[in-house]
């Protein structure tokens, strides 16, 4: 099934006279339960691609259509809304709120989207957080936590709210290559078990090589779209 | 709301030091003006209780026709039934005093000073007024000593006049002759009140009749009845009690005119106000740069948080939100300003109360205004309820500016802040 479907997606970016084409029509569909890789050189468009996924930039041009909903000037409301309820990120640093306990970023997300009861919230946040590794570890605060740790806790504040998609730009970047294997591991663990559907960003040779498809985006385009093996029986 | 508020106060505690500098400043602006209030009401107490004690009394009672022309002092104006008029005051259980008015002049033989003279019942003057506590030099009047006079001190002085020495008392009488005689000085009073000092000439009731050639006796001749009222605790509740004791005094005394020391005093107390406000700039100064403190505190937290702004908006925080998370970050600032800022203006009003201020060291500077002695501060609670609101909505205020700039920020920019 089509979780997100692109259509001629376009992003100009104005400088001063200049015309920057970010994205050059971009035609892709991503179906639900894919483990995801966007590849390509610096500049190329990654990050806006990203950015356009997870609604947090409009394009300028092209259709996209979020699990059957095409969202069209929604505006900034709309868009929030969206993300509040479907779409969630890790990023390259982690960036967990530095006065929230592991507990207390992890159920953020739910507390934002104030759609669950206490007591829901509660369970599911320490679900969350026995699947991520770090049972025992609730009350710890960000500083008192490794890289690896952080981006852990990233990635339980990233599954909590159950999203459509997980965008991930370059979520390993930070981290040295027995933690980033690790970081890989648990995201591909938690698609093959639950069917989260994960699209990240990545220059990691090791990263692309656990993804199940590797679309190269260079400048603005999609120049490749490698399909490794099917989508995993859990991608329903 | 909940989380925000976490968030909020848990990086107002976070950044302490920031945020105890702030909240000093905002202390020290809202305690200096919950002091100063303090202290200029105890000013005003003192001013109006040294007028009530030396000069005005609590209350007075005129011929309403003397009223229209008290400057000229006419003798011909005093009141139709003085000792009615007394006995209506000692039938409110208050002490009364007659007096009788009139402009005279106080000659040495060889220097000649016009001064407003005020002739006293010896004994009931003492129970409405302050003056004979305040006699420096020999004695306050007395039945027993008659044909005395008490002076101001400096008038004294610059008559270069003692105790016991001889002064000649010029003035018009009744029938508007001029006539003179000789008094020995009984005593000096040296008051708060500087007119007094400078001018002040008393004289015994029955002396001031024989030289105005004026009616005698229980009937004779008296231009105003002063009455004293039981101190209150505060200045508006002395003024509250004046105007009571007044509107009780005028149905028994239909015919004559009654000004309690609300109307008595009412220019100082206009020009209290405008004196007051002008005294507060220093104190809005200080506000005035809390507020900015506000400002930058709160910015200095946007700015470091920029990604952190991102991360929220990312996962579906509105503007609203964010501008709202800001906004409580200042309240919480203004919040522990205030609180502080009260605590400790509370404190110095205890230490005005309790200790008071010795008015001797500025008594000079303030030139004519009738304060010396110990200044007692007052107990403001409405003075500490603006301050602390004022605290709190000028927070609220100075942090919409950061509180906004950060709800502008856009998500993909914040993100990518470094």
């Amino acid at each position: 099934m089509t979780a997100l479907h692109l259509e001629k997606v376009t992003k100009v970016y104005r400088k001063g006279e200049n015309e920057v084409r970010a994205l050059d029509g971009i035609d892709i569909d991503i179906d639900k339960g894919e483990f995801l890789a966007v590849v390509g050189p610096s500049g190329s468009g990654k990050t806006t691609f990203l950015n356009i996924l997870g609604c947090l930039d409009a394009p300028t041009d092209g259709r996209i259509v979020y699990d059957g909903t095409e969202l069209r000037g929604l505006g900034e409301k709309g868009m929030s809304a969206y993300r509040r309820e479907r779409i969630s990120f890790v990023f390259q640093s982690y960036n967990l709120i530095p006065v929230l306990s592991v507990r207390e970023n992890v159920e953020l997300p739910l507390l934002i989207e104030r759609k669950l009861d206490a007591l829901e919230i509660r369970h599911r946040t320490e679900e969350m957080i026995a699947a991520v590794g770090l049972a025992g570890k609730e009350n710890r605060y960000p500083r008192e936590l490794s890289g690896g740790q952080e981006q852990r806790v990233a990635i339980a504040r990233a599954l909590v709210k159950q999203p459509l998609v997980i965008l991930a730009d370059e979520p390993t970047a930070n981290l040295d290559s027995r933690t980033a294997q690790e970081i890989v591991d648990l995201m591909r663990g938690i698609n093959a078990a639950k069917g989260s559907t994960f699209v990240f960003s990545t220059h990691d040779r090791l990263v692309m090589e656990h993804a199940r498809r590797v679309v190269t985006i260079c400048d603005g385009r999609v120049t490749a779209d490698e399909r490794k093996n099917p989508p995993s029986a859990a991608g329903k | 709301m909940g989380t925000l508020w976490k968030i909020a106060l848990r990086n107002t505690v976070r950044h302490g030091r920031r945020t105890i500098i702030t909240a000093v400043v905002m202390m020290v602006g809202i305690s200096v003006f919950i002091s100063f209030d303090s202290m200029l009401a105890g000013l005003d107490r003192m001013a109006v209780d040294n007028m009530a004690d030396y000069t005005l009394s609590s209350l007075k009672i005129h011929n309403p026709a003397y009223v229209q022309d008290i400057e000229a002092t006419p003798l011909d104006k005093g009141l139709a039934h003085p000792a009615e008029t007394l006995a209506a005051v000692a039938a409110q259980s208050l002490q009364g005093a007659a007096r009788l008015r009139f402009v005279a002049r106080v000659s040495n033989y060889t220097d000649e000073i016009p001064v407003l003279a005020d002739a006293v019942d010896p004994s009931a003057d003492a129970r409405v007024f302050k003056l004979s506590q305040a006699v420096v030099a020999g004695s306050w009047l007395s039945r027993a000593a008659p044909r005395s006079v008490v002076l101001g001190a400096e008038l004294a002085g610059e008559l270069k006049l003692n105790v016991g020495d001889q002064v000649l008392v010029s003035a018009q009488t009744v029938n508007d002759v001029t006539n003179a005689d000789e008094y020995t000085v009984a005593g000096l009073v040296s008051t708060p009140a500087p007119e007094v000092n400078r001018g002040g000439l008393f004289i015994p009731l029955d002396d001031a009749r024989v030289l105005l050639d004026a009616r005698s006796g229980p009937g004779g001749l008296v231009t105003e009845v002063d009455v004293a009222l039981p101190r209150a605790s505060s200045l508006e509740a002395a003024l509250v009690q004046g105007e009571a004791a007044a509107s009780r005094l005028r149905t028994l005394l239909p015919s004559e005119r009654i000004d309690p020391i609300g109307s008595l005093a009412a220019s100082y107390l206009a020009l209290r106000n405008a004196k007051a406000s002008y005294s507060l700039i220093p104190v809005i100064i200080v506000l005035v740069i809390s507020a900015a403190g506000i400002v930058n505190t709160v910015l200095m937290s946007v700015f470091s948080r920029v990604r952190e702004i991102g991360v929220l908006r990312a996962y579906g925080m509105t503007p609203r939100d964010i501008r709202r998370l800001f906004t409580l970050e200042g309240l919480a600032l203004g919040l522990a300003g205030s609180t502080l800022g009260v605590a400790l203006g509370a404190l110095l009003d205890f230490l005005l109360i309790a200790r008071g201020l010795d008015m001797a060291v500025y008594s000079q500077s303030l030139g004519s205004l009738p304060v010396s002695g110990i200044l007692r501060g007052e107990w403001n609670p409405k003075t500490m309820l603006i301050g602390f609101a004022f605290g709190m909505v000028m927070s609220l205020l100075a942090a919409r500016i950061p509180a906004r700039r950060a709800a502008r920020l856009e998500p993909t920019e914040a993100l990518r802040f470094q």
